[in-house]
This record gives structure tokens, C-alpha cells and sequence, in this order.
């Protein structure tokens, strides 16, 4: 919150769609590559080479547009917009300004504000275009020269704009997850913001509280991650307010983020902004979206997280803060999905899931979509809890870890690591006798009525039998021999 | 319309062309010339009429998503006035 | 055998008879460059070797194909040549620009590839007006191509290179493209036969761009039938060109004698001020002709054809600066030495490669699709743009074919309008309305003027009439011997 001030962002959100080919081109859409590997004389813009559109751009734009609540438009135009830059081959870009394929959406979420309260929440979507992405510069050590690598360049890339309906960096980062959550679960990207294939453009004005004017807004670029996004718009609404309150006018200008300074720095004022001189590109024809279509492709949407999570609580029984976790990412939930195939324990497979896979995979900085093992195989484990094979500590930890490092089946972890619970009482009894003869006091504290010492007890069981004795056996034994 | 010596050097910076100073007289009025000629579109009616972009009637003109085709990165590299590597080589981008 | 003397269509029957080979008929006309073309300035680039393996290989498919009793394509063994701004794998294209003046394309145009695909032999590239802009080829940055039947005139542009190399026998067959006129053009300055086809029906991949909406590659021949049967072996539909209509096409050689007798207007628009009084005689018995063949002749007006020069300035420079943007010296063509910094680079590169003439459109079209004057230009120029598409529309319901002349005045002087943009413009008055309209249309030789330069008629027809146009002209060079003369004889160049 900023004291005497409203804020007012609206986003731009870019999303590289997970096409196998270009947008214009047949070369392979993929992150990375030796520089230039992945390109061909259209993407280079050569001499006399003619775009010619992928249908499955089209499809995933609007898939995007269905998945954020967008209509539809009958007819859509490519056009040109030109300004020169490096990593423009032909110094235009191929995009869609005046008849782009999705228009007006919304989305609804939910989010936490800096109180700490859970507000309702909703943004309204004003387009979703389709365009092209550009190359990279490489800039070299020496400062002398840039290198230039094409192979992003003509990468099909979906531009969704938002109305500025965000008054927050809390709302305005969880809308950017609400959305990054629907764009994968429509699978139109993987959304990987690391590797640049979701980034976000901040539009950001404040004005006095109460006041009906816009102030005037300022366009941050280069924000590559949620956190970035937050302490963007922190920093920004900050240096905004401190210029007014020194007398200051706010110029319209485009402002780069500096992640690692926490700062954002001016790129170029309205006034030195390009005149792009859009026009219809004469090398592409338009684009008709019929009913018939359209009605194809909304048949095909896959079932979007705020469907699915409302089915999880409905079907599943299961409380609304699990189900927000296990439909915040469509790996989480398919996996979750496939597992429910091989297990009846509907609970413990989401306990499993979104504690103790989840917390793994945070501690290893990787992704859902990296777990090396099935749905079938968490599955198994979950049923080897639950028939007394082992016990279900050692699955979270020992099992759930060496699953992660891709050591096999539960089955045969448990077997080679010989983790097999002991459930055979004469074996067990020796070892609860040793432990009562081996620990007087604590064994004279629970006679006298201290309850609690049992777990001590139960430890010195588990120490003696590397975590394998069945604890329900072992009290049982307890309660006898302490009578 | 008039043409001025600032729209032109406008309208250059824009195109990427150095116009000399010493043209820049001359350049301006026959700038000015051809728009003016080009002005004579200004006296019909065009109220009610849609634009023509595309003259030829064709829609959706969409290609499959196919198996992806590799090109020769040498060949691509070929005609570069300065590379380095795989790397189309510029002067350093100043921004 | 006197190989000069014959027709596409006669070479390639002589081949077939097997009393010719490729190799032959190549060796011919690169003799005919080697001996004339100090004099004329027709070629870019010829390279003797080149052609004469590809005419052996040619040869060998020929002779392949006889041996197996197979039907030959129409123009088997004729050799063709190439304007210089499409692009042949490993030969140098430059669309006669500095910028690109080393600029060796890794890629075959699809009319090239077409034209191959046919067993055509590629002689060379012809010159042609920088980036195709210019009714004159003075504006090559290379060399200064003459007219063959006065060198001191100009062969018309921007594909006077391969006009003039057909008029002065050094090719059978060249290719050139049309964005305003710049086929029919030179094709009625030099007395040979050039046809611009419907927008679409040759595709454009491999065509460096002048204005994507307008642009259409086409043939030059002396005769309709060479057109038609050149035609023939380069259109067709391509997926690499999205604005390339997906449909089957009848041969319009094997139509060529099927004169249909169609209904004639006269288009009166073109038959006023600023045409001369030699070319509207040349109309006037032109007309007599179709009527004598039991055509009717009637005289038709469009009068929204008036905004088509206007609107063709405006939507060929805009599409033109967008589509040169792409020259600035990072990836391929010239590159400025010593630039401090890219936006330098970018600057020095396109001032230093770009000529006048591009360099003027470019501005005019970075203008009129700035923000501010986009709608009072660029817009308004679409709208025209329905207007004469309308209107050719309406004419075509009363009529089936247009006659009109090629060009207001036959070969103007070398020099004569270089200073003079505008007027030069004005030279295009009769040919850019069909390029608005994306229609086909035919200049063919009519006559000559009092000072012996060849007139040039066109016919106009509507979307996928071309081979109405051709069998029409075929007909009237049945009857005329116009497109048999040759500079030569006419006391041109020797």
C-alpha cells in the first residue's frame, strides 16, 4: 500500500506457444540450440522468402482466448509493424494490431492482500493477439561487437493485454499466476518464465486517492520471474509517489527492471518511442474463424483449474486449500489424476503430493514435470503404507527420496534397502523388553500416569530396529508389558 | 499537403536513411510533389466504401505443424558480412 | 540452321525432332550475348559455363525421355532469361542494387524451379531497374541497358534487361515481374510480347519483394504462343506462397488457337490526354483488326480508373519500405565499413546501398503509413483500391476483354526523365490499374511510331483470363507480322 496513493497496473503478458514448428517457418521450435541451428532463410528474413501461418498457432491462440474467458473474432488480420532492431531480421514484426483472433476475456481469482486477507478478485482481458518472437543479441565481453542468434526468432508468441484493473502487487501477481495456471492447462505453453517463454510488461500509473484521473503511466519491461514482477511494481509505485511528492511530473516512458539492482532504469521516453506504421501484411491472408471451428477447438479446451478444482472438492471430498495446490499446475494434477488409477487412498495420495513430493522438489529447485518416477509408482508406495508393509514415515523419507533419485519401483527399494516393516510380535517383544529393562526411569514416569513417554520409548524401538518396527505393534506390546 | 525539411529528416530517421544536407532542398519539394499528386485521392468520395487489403478473396491459407526441417546453418552464414561461430557478427548495439 | 530466326515454340518442336539440342541452341544465344550486349546492356550476369552444363544436363533428360517414347514438356531444351531479382540457387541475385551486390541466394525461386522442373535451360540474369522501381532501367546500379531499335532510348522497366534481350535475339524467352506495369512496359518499348498474369498464379517465393500485393512474375516471348507455353511451365499453385490460389489450370498453349472472338471494349480512359496520336492510331487499327476477325468493338469507360496512379504510388512505396527494411547490412548484402555503433551500421549501410530512386520511395512510403497520415493516404489508397476493382468488375459484365494502349508514348530518350520523377510515374498511366486490381493483361507489338519504334497494345481481362488474352493476340499475330520484325532490320542496333 502506498500512503495517499491509488495505484493502477495493467499487463502484458507474452507467451511463447508450444508449437513442434515456427509460426511462418517449418524450423523446430525449441529453447536453446547452438546459435542458428534452428533457423531458415524465412525466419532471416532473406531476400524474396514468404511466411506462410501454422495452423496450430492459430489453434493454440485460440485455445488461449477460450481458456481466459475471450471471444472469438470471425475474421483476423496479420499485420506488419516495423522498426528496426537487431533481432529483427526483416525489421517488422509480424503481429495482429488492428483484427486480432481473441478479444475481451476475463478472469477470476482469488488472492491475499498485504492484510493478509483473502479477497475476491477479477481482470478483464482486452486481446490476445498473435505474433512473432524475436532473436537474441549476444553481447560480447569485449563490448566491440553483438553476436546475433535467430533461433527464437519467428517463434509463435501469444500477446494477452489486460485492462488495468489491478490496484496491487498481491493482486497483480496472483492474476499472473491465475493466468500462467490457465495458459498451461489449456497446454499452449509450458510457461517457463526462466527460459523466457512467459514474461510480463507492467503498466503502471498512481494517482491520488479518491481521484478519478489516471495518472500517467509508465510501461517496465524485462520482468523474467513472479518475485520480479512483485518488487517491480513495489519499487516502481514507490518512485513514482516520491517523484510527485518532490513537486515532479511522471513521464511516460518505457523503464527496464533490474532484477539484481531491485531497480527499475529509463529505456526511452513516449517521444522517442517508434512510429511502427502497422499495415495489413500483404503476404498473409486473413483468417476466418467459423462456428464450426470454433466449437472444435472449445470442444478440444481442456478442463481449466477453476473447473477442475471445484470437481476435486466436490468428487474427492478434499479440503479447498489442497485442491488449490493440486490444480495450481497441470503436471500436479494429471499426476495426481493418474495415481488415483492404482490407489483407492484418495487423501493420502494428495497428503503425499502436495507435502512431501512438493517439498523435495523445492528443496531440489526442480520442476513437477521433472519427478522421474509414475503416478503408479507413488500409488504403490501409498498401498505398501496402507497393507503394513512399511510404515509411513520411512515411505516419506527414505522411499519418497530414493524414488526422487531414480533408484526404482517402491517395491524394490523397500526390498533392496531392506526396509520391510517387522511386524512379528516374539521378535518385536525381545526388543520392547530390552528397551523397558534398558530405560528404568522413563518406564517409572509412565507408570505414575506420564503418557507422553511412550513416544521416547517408541524411539529407542525404532533406533534398535532402523525404523522398521510396526509402531502399532510395538504399543500394543507397550501397553501389555507395562500394566 | 506542404512537405517540410523536418518531416523529411523525420520520416528518414525512420526509414534508416541519411538524406545530405545539400539534397535536402530538392528531396523536400519532390517529396512534396508526389504527395501532392498522391492528394488527388483526397477529392473522391470514399464515405461508406471498405478498404481493400487483400484483392484476392482467399482465407485461412494455414499449413500443417508438421515434423520440423533443418536448414544449413553454414549456407544461412554464408552471405554474413562478419560472423563469428554460428553467429551473425554487428557492430555493438547501443541502446 | 539459323536458330536466331526461330520462335520459342519452333526451337523447342526442332528439339523434339531432335535436329536441335539444348546445347546447341544455348551456344547460339550466348554468342548472340557475347557479340551484342557491349551494345545493349541487357545482362547482369552470364556465365557461359554455367549455362552450357545446365543445357548438357537438360539435354540428357531430353534425350532420357525421347528414348522412353515420353511427351516432351512444351519448352524442353529452350533457354530462358532471368530477371535479376529472382532469386537462383548459387547465382548471385541483386535485383541490380549495390546492397546486394554479392548476394548469392541458397534457395530457387518456385518459378525457377518450375521453369527447370520443364527442362528450361537458365542463360543469365537480366537487368533490370533497382528493386524493380522505374519504368526505365536507369535506375540499375550496375549498367545502363539500351533499347535495341534505338540505343540511344530506353527498353522500358523495370524489366528492360529481359525485354530487350528478347528484342534483340539474345534470348528465345526471358522473365520478368510486373508490380506496375514493369512487364507490359518495356515489353511495348521494345516490340516483344509480355504477358502480367492474375496476382497469384505464379508464386512469388524466391521473388525479392518490391510490393507484395502488387508483384506478379510473368513471360516475355516475341510471340503469344512462346508467352503462353512459358506461362504455362511456371504457374501453378505453391505452399510456400500463401497468396498463391490452390487450383488446377488448363494449358494455355494447348488453348493458344482456340480464338474465342470475344466481345472488345475500348477503354477509354487510356485514349486521352498524354497518349500519342501514333499509339491511338495503333488502337484504332488494332480495333479494325478484331473487327475484321468478327470481334465486337465497343468503346467503354471506367472512370474510377483515375485514382489508380495515385493509389499505386501510395500502396507499392508503403509496402516497398516495409518490405526493404529488411537490407541493412547485418545478415547478407553490403555492408557500410566503419560503422561506431548498429544504428550507424544500419544508417551508412542502406544510404550507401539504396539509389536515388529506391531511396525516394521508401520515404514516400514510410510517410504515408506514418501514424497521423496512415488513414488520409494509405487507407484512402485501399479504398481506391475497391473502387477500381469495382469498377473492372463492371466492365467485365459487359465486356470480355479491354484494349487500351501498353504506354502513353513509345521509348522515351535515356536522360530524358531522370530528373523528373513525377513525369516518369506518369509513364506507368495505362498498366498500374490492372496491377490494383490483380488482374491479367497482355502488351503485344501494334505498330510502330513515326520515328520507328515499336507501339505497344495491351488487353485487359478479367481474374484468370489469360488464356483468352493470349489466344486473342494470337490471333491478331496471325494476321500482323509486328512481332516478327526485328531492330536489325529496322536499322536498329547491329
Amino acid at each position: 500500500m502506498l500512503k495517499g496513493y491509488d495505484i493502477t497496473i495493467g499487463l502484458e503478458v507474452h507467451c511463447e506457444l508450444n508449437t513442434q514448428t515456427k509460426v511462418f517457418c517449418n524450423c523446430k521450435n525449441e529453447f536453446g540450440g547452438e546459435p542458428n541451428t534452428h533457423t531458415c532463410p524465412v525466419c532471416l528474413g532473406m531476400p524474396g522468402m514468404l511466411p506462410v501461418l501454422n495452423k496450430q498457432a492459430v489453434e493454440k491462440c485460440i485455445l488461449a482466448g477460450f481458456a481466459t474467458g475471450c471471444s472469438i473474432n470471425d475474421i483476423a488480420h496479420m499485420d506488419r509493424k516495423n522498426y528496426f532492431y537487431p533481432d529483427s531480421p526483416k525489421a517488422y514484426q509480424i503481429s495482429q494490431l488492428y483484427h486480432p483472433l481473441c478479444s475481451e476475456g476475463l478472469i477470476k481469482f482469488s488472492f491475499t492482500d498485504d492484510e493478509g486477507t483473502e479477497q475476491q478478485s477479477q481482470v478483464r482481458i482486452e486481446r490476445i493477439h498473435l505474433e512473432e518472437d524475436a532473436g537474441k543479441s549476444i553481447h560480447d565481453a569485449w563490448g566491440k561487437s553483438s553476436l546475433l542468434d535467430f533461433n527464437r526468432c519467428g517463434v509463435p508468441l501469444i500477446e494477452i493485454v489486460t485492462y488495468p484493473d489491478m490496484t496491487s502487487a498481491e493482486q497483480t501477481c496472483a492474476f499472473f499466476e491465475a493466468l500462467r495456471a490457465r495458459l498451461r492447462f489449456a497446454g499452449v505453453s509450458d510457461c517457463k518464465m526462466q527460459e523466457g517463454s512467459l514474461r510480463a510488461d507492467v503498466n503502471l500509473s498512481i494517482k491520488p486517492v479518491g481521484s478519478d484521473t489516471l495518472g500517467t503511466r509508465t510501461e517496465m519491461k524485462n520482468l523474467n520471474s513472479v518475485k520480479a514482477i512483485y518488487r517491480a511494481i513495489k519499487s516502481e509505485a514507490k518512485r513514482q509517489a516520491e517523484e510527485l511528492s518532490q513537486g515532479k511530473r511522471i513521464i511516460q516512458e518505457t523503464r527496464r527492471w533490474d532484477d539484481n539492482k531491485g531497480r527499475s532504469l529509463r529505456m526511452r521516453s513516449k517521444e522517442e518511442a517508434n512510429d511502427y506504421r502497422y499495415f495489413p501484411d500483404p503476404d498473409l491472408a486473413p483468417i476466418a474463424v467459423d462456428e464450426e471451428w470454433k466449437n472444435e477447438l472449445r470442444k478440444s479446451l481442456p478442463e481449466m483449474p477453476a473447473e477442475k478444482m471445484k470437481k476435486y472438492m466436490d468428487e474427492f471430498a478434499l479440503p479447498e486449500y489442497d485442491c488449490g495446490i493440486l490444480t495450481s499446475d497441470p503436471d500436479i494434477s494429471s499426476f495426481f489424476e493418474a495415481a488415483l488409477n492404482h490407489t483407492k487412498n484418495i487423501k493420502s495420495v494428495s497428503n503425499f503430493i502436495m507435502v512431501d513430493m512438493l517439498r523435495i522438489i523445492k528443496e531440489t529447485e526442480m520442476e513437477f514435470s521433472d519427478v522421474c518416477f509414475s503416478p503408479a509408482d507413488l500409488a504403490q508406495l501409498i498401498n505398501l503404507v496402507d497393507t503394513g508393509v512399511i510404515n509411513i514415515s520411512t515411505a516419506k523419507t527414505t522411499v519418497l527420496e530414493a524414488m526422487f533419485a531414480g533408484e526404482g519401483s517402491p517395491d524394490a527399494i523397500i526390498e533392496s534397502k531392506g526396509l520391510k516393516q517387522m511386524g512379528n510380535e516374539d521378535e518385536l517383544l525381545k526388543i520392547v523388553q530390552e528397551v523397558i529393562a534398558e530405560n528404568p526411569t522413563p518406564v517409572q514416569q509412565y507408570k505414575e500416569g506420564k503418557q507422553q513417554v511412550i513416544g521416547f520409548l517408541m524411539g529407542q524401538v525404532m533406533k534398535k530396529t532402523q525404523g522398521k518396527a510396526k509402531p502399532d505393534t510395538v504399543i500394543e506390546l507397550f501397553k501389555k508389558e507395562l500394566i | 499537403m506542404a512537405v517540410t525539411k523536418e518531416q523529411v529528416k523525420y520520416i528518414a530517421s525512420l526509414a534508416k536513411l541519411e538524406i545530405d544536407e545539400k539534397d535536402l532542398d530538392a528531396f523536400t519539394k519532390e517529396m512534396e510533389q508526389i504527395i501532392e499528386f498522391a492528394d488527388s485521392l483526397n477529392t473522391i468520395d470514399t464515405e461508406g466504401i471498405a478498404p481493400t487489403a487483400h484483392i484476392q478473396g482467399i482465407e485461412n491459407v494455414l499449413r500443417p505443424d508438421s515434423t520440423p526441417v533443418q536448414f544449413d546453418t553454414e549456407k544461412l552464414l554464408s552471405n554474413a558480412p562478419e560472423k563469428v561461430d554460428t553467429c551473425f557478427s554487428v557492430p555493438k548495439v547501443v541502446e | 540452321m539459323n536458330i536466331l530466326g526461330l520462335s520459342a515454340i519452333e526451337i523447342a518442336e526442332k528439339i523434339a525432332a531432335k535436329e536441335l539440342t539444348a546445347v546447341e541452341v544455348t551456344r547460339a544465344y550466348l554468342d548472340v550475348i557475347s557479340q551484342t550486349d557491349d551494345a545493349i546492356n541487357a545482362w547482369l550476369y552470364v556465365d557461359d559455363a554455367y549455362a552450357l552444363n545446365n543445357a548438357e544436363k537438360v539435354q540428357k533428360e531430353i534425350d532420357s525421355l525421347l528414348s522412353q517414347g515420353k511427351k516432351l514438356p512444351a519448352l524442353a531444351g529452350v533457354p530462358v532469361g532471368i530477371k535479376d531479382n529472382m532469386c537462383v540457387n548459387s547465382v548471385k541475385t541483386t535485383c541490380a542494387s549495390k546492397i546486394l551486390y554479392n548476394f548469392v541466394p541458397p534457395y530457387d525461386a518456385t518459378a525457377i524451379k518450375n521453369a527447370q522442373k520443364n527442362l528450361m535451360v537458365i542463360l543469365g540474369k537480366t537487368n533490370m531497374d533497382e528493386f524493380a522501381m522505374g519504368s526505365s532501367t536507369e535506375h540499375s546500379a550496375f549498367k545502363q541497358t539500351k533499347n535495341p531499335w534505338n540505343t540511344r532510348c530506353v527498353p522500358g522497366g523495370s524489366s528492360g534487361g529481359s525485354a530487350a534481350a528478347v528484342a534483340a535475339l539474345q534470348a528465345p524467352l526471358a522473365l520478368g515481374s510486373d508490380t506496375g506495369g514493369s512487364i507490359r512496359q518495356p515489353a511495348a518499348f521494345c516490340g516483344v510480347t509480355g504477358l502480367k498474369p492474375t496476382y497469384g498464379t505464379v508464386s512469388r517465393y524466391g521473388l525479392v519483394a518490391f510490393a507484395s500485393s502488387l508483384d506478379q512474375i510473368g513471360p516475355f516471348a516475341k510471340d503469344a504462343a512462346g508467352c503462353a507455353a512459358l506461362f504455362d511451365a511456371i504457374k501453378g499453385h505453391d505452399e510456400k506462397d500463401s497468396t498463391s490460389y490452390k487450383m488446377e489450370y488448363e494449358s494455355s498453349y494447348e488453348e493458344i488457337d482456340n480464338f474465342k472472338k470475344p466481345t472488345i471494349g475500348i477503354l477509354t480512359e487510356y485514349m486521352g490526354e498524354g497518349v500519342t496520336n501514333d499509339i491511338k492510331q495503333a488502337v484504332i487499327d488494332a480495333k479494325a483488326k478484331y473487327e475484321s476477325l468478327g470481334c465486337d468493338v465497343i468503346e467503354i469507360s471506367i472512370p474510377v480508373l483515375t485514382l489508380a496512379l495515385p493509389a499505386y504510388y501510395i500502396l507499392s512505396s508503403a509496402e516497398a519500405s516495409s518490405n526493404l527494411s529488411r537490407f541493412d547490412g547485418v545478415r547478407y548484402g553490403y555492408r557500410s565499413e566503419g560503422a561506431d555503433d548498429l544504428q550507424d551500421l544500419y544508417i551508412r549501410s542502406r544510404s550507401e546501398g539504396f539509389g536515388t530512386e529506391v531511396k525516394r520511395r521508401i520515404m514516400l512510403g514510410t510517410f504515408t503509413l506514418c501514424s497521423g497520415y496512415y488513414d488520409e493516404y494509405y487507407n484512402k489508397a485501399l479504398k481506391a483500391r475497391s473502387l477500381v476493382v469495382k469498377g473492372y468488375e463492371d466492365a467485365f459484365s459487359k465486356v470480355d476483354i479491354l484494349l487500351c494502349p501498353a504506354t502513353p508514348t513509345t521509348a522515351f530518350k535515356i536522360g530524358e526523365k531522370t530528373d523528373d520523377a513525377m513525369s516518369m510515374y506518369l509513364a506507368d498511366l495505362c498498366t498500374v490499374s490492372v496491377n490494383i486490381a490483380g488482374l491479367p493483361a497482355i502488351s503485344f507489338p501494334g505498330g510502330f511510331d513515326e520515328s520507328g519504334l515499336p507501339i505497344g497494345l495491351q488487353l485487359i481481362g478479367s481474374k484468370f483470363s489469360e488464356s483468352l488474352l493470349l489466344s486473342t493476340v494470337n490471333a491478331f499475330q496471325n494476321e500482323t507480322n509486328y512481332h516478327k520484325a526485328c531492330p536489325a532490320e529496322k536499322g536498329g542496333a547491329k
